[in-house]
């Protein structure tokens, strides 16, 4: 079975097809919609604040590790909610989607963006405590900032752009 | 109602140079709506983060007067971005916009919250002490919490209805 025929059979799904045509419901999309877009905004402003702190632009005076570990759990919450909306918007699009060249674009731009927070974890912030007060903080610290500002940044435009070609 | 006047209004505005030149260029609306959700990102999470403090459910090691001064200057800062590119996308497409009560309903929610983060953020500055302690804080800082809250998430469902329920009104 092909990714096209399995996208066909994952949007016959009674959930699905549910979301699909709003019976019973039919605010069921643009609602989940509404809240897709909540979490990502929440996904996006809080990663933003833990960012500008890593390019040492704003939140000076605070500790990198105080910063992230007040912030992460809001992003890891809100970034489960946007997973689940997400995925209960793809089944009900499966096979527009499996071809749309902007959600596929989003989706490997957001595993960039995971990539980029592992390689930081397991790298340069394993030595937080020595750089913690440190403004600007050091240039690999700074680097995983503005690649996580980038690729968040470029998930929100195409996951708008996605809704002008389907 | 003076229903007929706005959209008498929407339809010449559609009409105008102005409004033909930004749909012309298809990039734009996109792109415009793409810097708006940035905005959004900035101002939600400000006021989630304040709610969420208040409420009690988050931590912080910052004295709540600074976070909130913190937060809210953000909250202010994005404003002038969202009134830019919600005034293009306006104009672009005021059919779309002025007819809908979602559209009507957002706006004036807009000012209410905005009103609110002043406010809040005023009495914080005149009396920061006040408010570092559960036990001494106004006891309608909850209250404050969760209104302002549903504010915001309100603003952001009529933003997203915009777009699916103005066929019906013009």
């Amino acid at each position: 079975m092909d990714v096209t025929e399995l996208a066909e059979r994952i949007s016959e799904l009674p959930l699905a097809s549910a979301i699909r045509t709003g019976s019973p419901w039919q605010w069921t999309f643009p609602t989940l919609e509404t809240v897709h877009v909540i979490a990502i905004a929440t996904v996006f402003g809080s990663i933003v604040l833990v960012d500008v702190r890593l390019l040492g632009l704003g939140q000076l005076g605070r500790r990198v590790s105080r910063c992230s570990a007040e912030l992460l759990p809001l992003t890891w919450t809100a970034f489960t909610l946007a997973a689940v909306t997400g995925s209960l918007l793809f089944i009900s699009h499966a096979p527009d989607y499996v071809v749309n060249r902007q959600f596929l674009l989003k989706m490997g731009i957001i595993l960039l963006a995971g990539l980029n927070m592992l390689v930081f974890q397991r790298g340069i912030y394993r030595r937080v405590d020595q750089w913690d007060t440190q403004v600007p903080p050091p240039a690999a610290a700074r680097i995983a900032g503005v690649v996580s500002l980038v690729c968040w940044t470029a998930a929100v435009f195409l996951g708008r752009w996605i809704g002008f070609t389907t | 109602m003076a229903n007929g006047s706005v959209r008498a209004l929407a339809h010449s505005l559609a009409s105008t140079r102005a409004s033909n030149a930004l749909r012309e260029h298809l990039w734009i609306v996109p792109t415009s709506q793409s810097i708006h959700i940035i905005g959004v990102a900035l101002v939600f999470t400000s006021a989630l983060i304040i709610s969420l403090r208040l409420i009690g459910l988050g931590r912080s090691e910052q004295p709540l007067s600074i976070q909130i001064s913190r937060l809210a200057r953000m909250l202010f800062f994005s404003v002038p971005v969202l009134l830019v590119t919600g005034v293009l996308q306006t104009i672009a497409e005021p059919v779309r916009q002025l007819v809908t009560p979602a559209f009507w309903l957002k706006m004036a929610l807009i000012l209410i919250g905005l009103g609110m983060v002043y406010f809040l953020a005023e009495s914080v500055r005149r009396d920061p002490h006040r408010w570092e302690s559960p036990e001494t804080r106004p006891p309608w800082s909850r209250i404050y919490a969760v209104v302002n809250l549903g504010i915001w998430i309100t603003v952001i469902l009529c933003g997203r209805f915009i777009g699916y329920t103005w066929m019906k009104y013009v």
